[in-house]
């Protein structure tokens, strides 16, 4: 026997004298495990990290109650970002640890073929990143699960927001791959419905460096804002460089999503950006305000959107495998559907017809403020889940 | 040293038995390291017994998964069929390509390649109607071995199927480069010049073992698409064609097994290491450098060179 093993063994021995007799059955039964394959190299780190340090921050306030009172194991795999890499390593998690629950997966790609895979391996896929509408869409099946909003949602909100605005003109730049286009094509089409006008869009490549080029056409167009959907490295070049040619102040940039990673990197010169932002940290909820302070107490920041919408999707899961009073893949599916649960940012409900979790949509503006080390998002406008939710099954709003 | 024939043979008998050995996720693994130890050992073909770096080798991989990803999801043919089309889509773009790459020779043949494969990456990302984008395609499904036939869907059935496929272009390959077309590669590897004073033109040789390496490169990715369960750009891209050359230099240049042995060895590094930590690839980077230090030949080169001393 190895020393960890004996270790295991005789943990669970002392655990199951001391217990009371319901949760020595439940020790036997061992952890509940959720496996995270997320992308913590690569250039898309950031987000896996934001999705570990949320389980970090979950695992260590479950770990006096545990789940049905059994203790909660995060098993953590990295995939660079590489879907082929993403699916092997959910495989071996799914198959080797024997995990009934993924999540934590960074990229549209990863997620739609790891999802695709789910219902042979009879294993839960939770979104709580991952963008792309075809997700509870054309892709959708049994077992997946969006806790987060989605990319659509996100354009929705600011869209919303756009119609009551002054702003009548808009340029739209996307990164040249899906995210970037299928954002901007849901702008446009919401943007036109609310009778203003998309003076010009582009595609840059992804890892541009040189935004000069686009700042001249943007300026040329004399548009009155600028919507961009430009992940993270991308956006902070673009908008220090439209700073630097003095165009932020002209155009005013509407960021398909507005986080604190791109705050903290471009500074003040992002200050006055607005955006949607899937989870601003600064909601003012009584839950919100704890959770942001216990975050800050583990990791020293402040949590950033994928940092509070994963720590929701945990909660919520958790939540579900009680009220199911099993960790039995299908009646967790069975007790999730149509459940409520309590976020961070008000009431989530999880939608049967398509397993899209409807939840408060926000737009936000980037602002100083001396009590933080950083510019911080301040919520310009809160839309009701009804109103930022797509159609059933599509990526469309009524 | 032990004859070759009795390992090979072992190597067979290990192959048959190991599904009733190993762990279902243990045996998913082994058919990733079989599908990525056929990809290095077509390149072998062209970077072992020719001489001819190659920097784009993955877009055949790719062109092969993309191809049996669309005939499986949108004609649900026998998964063979898809495997028919991959292999056969590569080695047609490899005619063109071959053509022109061909026309050149080291540094500026490898630039060629990796331009191609580059531009065939680029429409891949591009058109997304037919290839999903960035997002790729998902969802290709494992049909049955023929029509009515018996299903591939358990990793058993389908690990039979790859590891068919790897020993049969195996015995393939080494039957190419033991026949006289095969011998005339090496001729060429060893002097191009010579070769041409002794009246023959070097180029055709060149541009038939291109195509055939981009074929067995595109069966591979046509057993990896219903594997896998999709494809992307990432398996076109010349990361994954660098990878590739590391998998031949650690197993063992011109040696056809040794590529699919570095090939199992690098995953297996991936594997183990980014389990525990995130900065992996600078392992897989200190064990490539100590392997083309100490063990010249790679793997495979250096266990032959002590079995003859021994």
């Amino acid at each position: 026997m190895r020393r960890r093993d004996f270790l295991k063994v005789a943990g669970g021995a002392a655990a199951g004298v001391s217990a009371p007799i319901y949760l020595r059955t439940a020790w036997a039964q061992g952890p509940i495990k959720i496996g995270m394959p997320a992308a913590l190299s690569g250039s898309n780190a950031q987000y896996g990290i934001q999705a570990r340090r949320a389980a970090e921050l979950f695992a260590r306030d479950i770990k006096a109650k545990g789940i049905l009172g059994r203790p909660v194991e995060f098993i953590y795999e990295d995939t660079g970002g590489d879907p082929a890499t993403a699916v092997r390593k959910a495989q071996k998690l799914v198959e080797k640890d024997g995990v009934k629950f993924l999540t934590g997966v960074v990229l549209s790609s990863e997620a739609l073929a790891v999802s695709a895979k789910c219902p042979e391996w009879k294993v839960v896929f939770m979104s709580t990143i991952n963008g792309a509408g075809a997700l509870t869409a054309k892709a959708f099946h049994r077992y997946f699960f969006r806790v987060n909003t989605s990319g659509p949602m996100g354009a929705r909100a600011v869209s919303l927001y756009l119609a009551e605005s002054p702003m009548k003109r808009f340029f739209a730049l996307g990164s040249d791959y899906a995210w970037g286009r299928d954002s901007v094509g849901s702008f446009t089409t919401q943007i036109t419905a609310a009778k203003k006008e998309v003076v010009g869009t582009d595609f840059p490549p992804v890892g541009t460096k040189d935004f000069a080029s686009y700042i001249a056409k943007i300026r040329q167009s004399r548009a009155d804002g600028v919507y961009l959907a430009l992940p993270g490295q991308d956006a902070t070049i673009y908008l220090k460089q439209a700073h630097q040619f003095g165009l932020n102040r002209e155009v005013k940039p509407i960021m398909e999503i507005l986080e604190l990673e791109n705050m903290k990197a471009v500074g003040d010169a992002m200050v006055g950006a607005i955006g949607s932002s899937r989870y601003p940290f600064t909601v003012d909820t009584p839950k919100n305000r704890d959770f942001v302070k216990r975050f800050h107490d583990l990791h020293g920041i402040y949590p950033d959107m994928f940092d509070g919408e994963t720590y929701e999707g945990l909660e919520w899961l958790a939540q579900v495998i009680g009220k199911a009073g099993t960790d039995d893949v299908e009646k967790v599916i069975d007790a999730w559907e149509d459940s409520s649960y309590e976020g961070l940012e008000g009431p989530f409900f999880m939608r049967k017809c398509d397993h899209q979790a409807v939840q408060p949509g926000f737009a936000v503006e980037c602002v100083k403020d001396p009590k933080y080390p950083h510019p911080i998002p301040r919520i310009l406008a809160t839309y009701p889940g009804e109103k930022v939710t797509p159609k059933c099954r599509t990526e469309e709003f009524s | 040293m032990i004859p070759s024939r009795l390992s090979a043979l072992a190597a067979l008998v290990a192959l048959a038995v190991v599904p009733w050995v190993l762990a279902r996720h243990q045996l998913s693994l082994l058919t990733d390291l079989l599908i990525a130890g056929l990809f290095a050992m077509s390149l072998d073909l062209i970077m072992g017994y020719t001489g001819m770096v190659s920097f784009g080798h993955a877009a055949y991989f790719g062109l092969g998964a993309y191809a049996s990803a669309l005939v499986l999801l949108h004609f649900a043919q026998p998964v063979p069929v898809a495997l028919l089309a991959g292999a056969l889509l590569a080695g047609a773009v490899a005619v063109p390509v071959g053509w022109f790459s061909t026309r050149a020779t080291g540094i500026y043949f490898a630039m060629l390649t990796l331009a191609f494969a580059q531009f065939l990456y680029t429409v891949a990302y591009k058109w997304r109607d037919l290839t999903g984008g960035s997002d790729g395609i998902a969802g290709v499904p494992k049909t049955p071995l023929f029509w009515g036939g018996p299903s591939l869907a358990s990793s058993r059935a389908f690990y039979f199927l790859v590891a068919a496929c790897v020993v049969l272009s195996l015995f393939v390959c080494r039957a190419v480069v033991r026949s006289p077309f095969g011998r005339a590669l090496q001729a060429i590897r060893e002097n191009e010049r010579r070769f041409t004073s002794l009246g023959r033109d070097p180029r055709p040789f060149k541009l038939v073992v291109f195509v055939i390496a981009a074929v067995f490169a595109g069966l591979a990715g046509a057993l990896f698409a219903p594997f896998r369960g999709f494809a992307s750009p990432e398996v076109m891209f010349w990361v994954f064609s660098g990878q590739g050359l590391m998998m031949v230099i650690m197993g063992g240049i011109g040696t056809l097994v040794g590529p699919v042995l570095g090939a199992m060895l690098f995953i297996l590094i991936q594997e183990v290491l980014s389990s525990y930590t995130e900065h992996w690839m600078i392992f897989t980077g200190v064990v490539f450098v100590l392997i083309v230090i100490f063990l010249p030949g790679g793997l495979v080169g250096t266990a032959r060179r002590l079995g003859a001393r021994g």
